[in-house]
């Protein structure tokens, strides 16, 4: 079935390696690690102290604002303008947003228990009742920037980001839009710091390093993504730049256990497998994947196997790196600020490296790019992402057909 | 494009759980008082609500004695409890179809927050080294989804949308686009909330307010005869080709949807539809006798906002257009209310009665649809709407048609 091609024409990123789209790109080809102590919270009493805690940043400080809300709405707002996008503030009724999260407004929601529950009323929290839902961030953006357009929230744990991306394709196809704003948002927190620490999921080191034989579990990030999609034809129309197309995505579940994924990885498989069909394309096209790449023993090891399980012998002429190391695991926003690695991975053609990589793995053999990105041609990208209760999603880039003309006339 | 049905209904709601329970219970209100309403007080005065009576997963579903159900929450318990239901109602279980391929995609408006209210008071109380890891697992949304998955082996798309509360029918549209674009053949959707404190005190302090007029009143006046409820409403979704090949028994086609992000719900509402109407490639004058199931859940200007919207799309069609809610039996429930209204759209195409409009009054003086109060009217119908409006600003609505 013919598909209304569709692709991104404009990138916003905060996390811990970048502030901006400028930075993040720099510092990803240049393995600069934005992970370091958290200082947003005591973590005194946890054997892990560190995050990829965005530097310098107060968004969330005061009472009316939430951290993730700021993340998003200012990514956004990068995005917007990195698209040339020209909205209207009294309304635009053919603009929407999706976008994924873990927690929504955990930060909101910590303050707003202890302002109703524990009764801590010293200082006058306001509008925390609507700071605190999952859908804040989304509302924060629609808001901002007047989209009427469908606006909708994501809410599969860490696989959300990637899902929006690919959810919001859908809704330009199925007419409801003509623009989309796609990604994630999530802030570090106490709630979720907590927790992965419960599960050992952290490390006590002072640096993750997914897929070393060493490895001992990852670190937590925040931030936000977006990306603008929109139809090739209004993009070409309107002189927009585009930075790749949108190919296709999936999102699955492995049905296998409540904590735990399954090691042969057909879960993550079937969300590739997903991806490749609606891309129309073989796995063998694939040059780049950017992993979930965590670094708790788990998931690398399920990664790998997923991979194989979808790509066969084309496993060993792919290069597959994760930047988890240098922003940490941004839960929801991984999805969307990883994406946007991909697509940078396709426009400039480099690998983003593996940093911290010692010792390889026999189980995790992939070429993870260790420590030094990678010059190389990558025409095709897939970026993956994998979640608690059993979830997965992969989503699909490709190089915009007209660099792919240069490239052949230049042969 | 796939033309989309819907085969199979799963209620867990205060009034009843299954659909013929629930159906029997919308039926028959005159009006009576509910079960035991209590009012959970707040900031600027308590709105009543109410839960689920008589609940208990263990002996309710055939998974009661299975061991990986240990750690489910009240808030999967429910969404698992109507998804085996729908599933049961479809056949499906039954004739032990392969469900491998299927998906599952639900909406909640609070999610696990009773859940996650737990996990916090762990931490404040007992501190960061005696956070219960079980307890944190079920801190996001999705294990509603993911243990669905589990117990039902589905391994296709698997998601959950937390959009407020519009999230149940925003998952029914999205399970439906899949299907109708061709990616899936079968996908359970709908939606699922469980009340708890931390919900209710976050609705009332927000007013509850759900359209720009009352929003510019800053802290609004508190809505009539309105309370909040809980439960899980889900449906399965098919293709019609693969439907009709396992012969299953169809309630309704989904034709279309709509959504939109405005505050002045009459504009988004009248949007919504419109939508819904041109992916159907229908006009307003094409839909013959048609049942709206607002989501009016009480009396006041919300209400007032959405009868507007349907007027500015159907004011030319008459009492041929029949405006009804349930939620004066059912109460709101949120990210669930999507699902019960669907449910009861389909049901009402499929047996051609209209359940009536129970403790609310629509203020109808400004149209002539027909509406109908305290008792079941027999009436064919070809069409049903069901809308949701957000507090957040968000509209939705979906369209059904007679199989």
């Amino acid at each position: 079935m013919k598909q209304e091609k569709i692709v991104v024409t404009g990138l916003g990123v905060i996390c811990a390696n970048g502030k901006s789209l400028s930075e993040f790109r720099r510092n990803l080809e240049d393995g600069v690690t934005g992970v370091g102590s958290v200082t947003l919270f005591d973590v005194s009493p946890y054997r892990c102290k560190i995050a990829g805690q965005v530097r310098e940043c107060d968004y969330g400080k005061d009472d009316f604002e939430d951290r993730a809300a700021m993340f998003a709405v200012n990514a956004a707002a990068m995005a917007i303008e990195d698209a040339g996008l020209k909205l209207d503030s009294k309304g635009n009724d053919r603009v929407g947003v999706i976008l994924g999260t873990t927690m929504g407004g955990i930060a909101s929601f910590e303050k707003f228990y202890r302002s109703q529950f524990m009764g801590d009323s010293e200082k006058y929290y306001r509008n925390l009742e609507k700071q605190h839902t999952f859908h804040i961030m989304t509302d924060a953006v629609a808001e901002k920037f007047s989209l009427r357009g469908p606006k909708s929230t994501v809410c599969v744990a860490c696989a959300s980001g990637t899902n929006s991306i690919g959810y919001a394709a859908d809704l330009i196809r199925a007419g409801k839009a003509d623009i989309m704003l796609a990604g994630g948002s999530d802030s570090l927190s106490e709630f979720v710091f907590s927790g992965f620490s419960a599960l050992r999921a952290i490390t006590p080191s002072d640096r993750i390093r997914p897929y070393d034989r060493d490895r001992d579990g990852t670190a937590l990030g925040e931030g936000a993504g977006i990306l603008v999609l929109e139809r090739e034809e209004s993009a070409v129309k309107r002189g927009a730049k585009i930075y790749a197309e949108y190919a296709g995505y999936g999102f699955s579940n492995d049905a296998y256990h409540p904590t735990q994924p399954d090691r042969e990885g057909p879960g993550l498989a079937k969300a590739m497998e997903y991806a490749l069909r609606e891309s129309g394309l073989p796995g063998d096209a694939i040059d780049y994947i950017n992993l979930h790449g965590t670094g708790t023993k788990a998931n690398d090891v399920m990664e790998t196997n997923a991979i194989k399980r979808v790509l066969g012998a084309h496993t060993k002429r792919i290069m597959a790196s994760t930047i988890k190391p240098m922003v940490g695991h941004t839960l929801g926003a991984a999805g969307a600020i990883e994406a946007i690695a991909t697509v940078l991975s396709i426009k400039d053609d480099f690998a983003p490296p593996t940093i911290n990589h010692v010792t390889a793995d026999s189980e995790c053999d992939l070429d993870i790019v260790p420590n030094k990105a990678r010059k190389a041609k990558i025409n095709v990208a897939m970026s993956l992402s994998a979640a608690f209760s059993g979830n997965y999603a992969a989503v699909m880039f490709k190089k915009h057909m007209r660099d792919n003309e240069n490239a052949a006339r230049s042969h | 494009m796939q033309r989309v049905v819907i085969s199979g209904l799963g209620v867990v709601s205060p009034i009843g759980i299954g659909k013929d329970d629930f159906w029997s219970a919308l039926s028959r209100h005159r009006g009576t008082p509910l079960r035991e309403v209590k009012t959970a007080g707040g900031a600027r005065g308590g709105i009543p609500s109410i839960e689920i009576d008589d609940f208990d997963y263990g002996k309710l579903s055939r998974f009661g004695d299975d061991k990986r159900t240990k750690y489910m929450d009240r808030y999967i318990q429910y969404a698992a409890m109507a998804m085996e239901l729908a599933l049961d109602d479809a056949g499906l279980v039954k004739n032990g179809l392969d469900l491998s391929d299927c998906g599952i995609i639900f909406g909640s408006a609070y999610g696990c927050i009773e859940n996650n209210t737990r996990h916090i008071e762990g931490l404040y109380n007992k501190g960061p080294r005696f956070v219960n890891p079980v307890i944190y697992q079920n801190t996001v949304p999705n294990t509603a989804p993911g243990y669905c998955a589990l117990l039902f082996g589905m391994r296709g798309y698997n998601t959950i949308i937390t959009s407020g509360m519009t999230s149940g029918l925003n998952a029914i549209s999205y399970a439906y686009n899949l299907i109708k674009i061709g990616r899936a053949d079968l996908i359970v959707a709908g939606g699922v909330e469980r009340w708890c404190d931390a919900l209710q005190r976050s609705l009332e302090l927000s007013g509850l307010v759900s359209s720009r007029s009352e929003a510019s009143q800053g802290s609004a006046a508190k809505p009539n005869n309105m309370f909040v409820s809980e439960g899980a409403g889900v449906i399965v979704l098919e293709s019609m080709a693969h439907a009709q090949k396992r012969n299953a028994r169809i309630y309704a086609e989904m034709c279309g949807y709509g959504m939109a992000n405005n505050l002045d719900t009459s504009r988004g509402i009248s949007d919504c539809i419109r939508q819904a109407l041109s992916e159907n490639r229908m006009t307003p004058g094409d839909v013959g006798s048609t049942y709206i199931c607002a989501h009016a859940n009480s009396e006041g200007a919300p209400e007032k906002e959405e009868l507007k919207a349907i007027s500015s799309v159907f004011g030319n069609n008459g009492p041929s257009i029949c405006v009804g809610t349930i939620k004066g039996s059912l109460g709101e429930a949120l990210g669930a209310a999507g699902g019960f209204g669907i449910a009861a759209s389909a049901m009402a195409l499929d047996k051609g009665e209209i359940p009536p409009t129970c403790n609310l009054k629509f203020s109808d003086d400004e149209s002539n649809f027909h509406f109908i109060y305290n008792n079941t009217e027999i009436r064919k119908i070809d069409h049903a709407i069901v809308n949701s409006i957000g507090i957040d600003g968000n509209n939705m609505s979906i369209l059904l048609k007679k199989a």
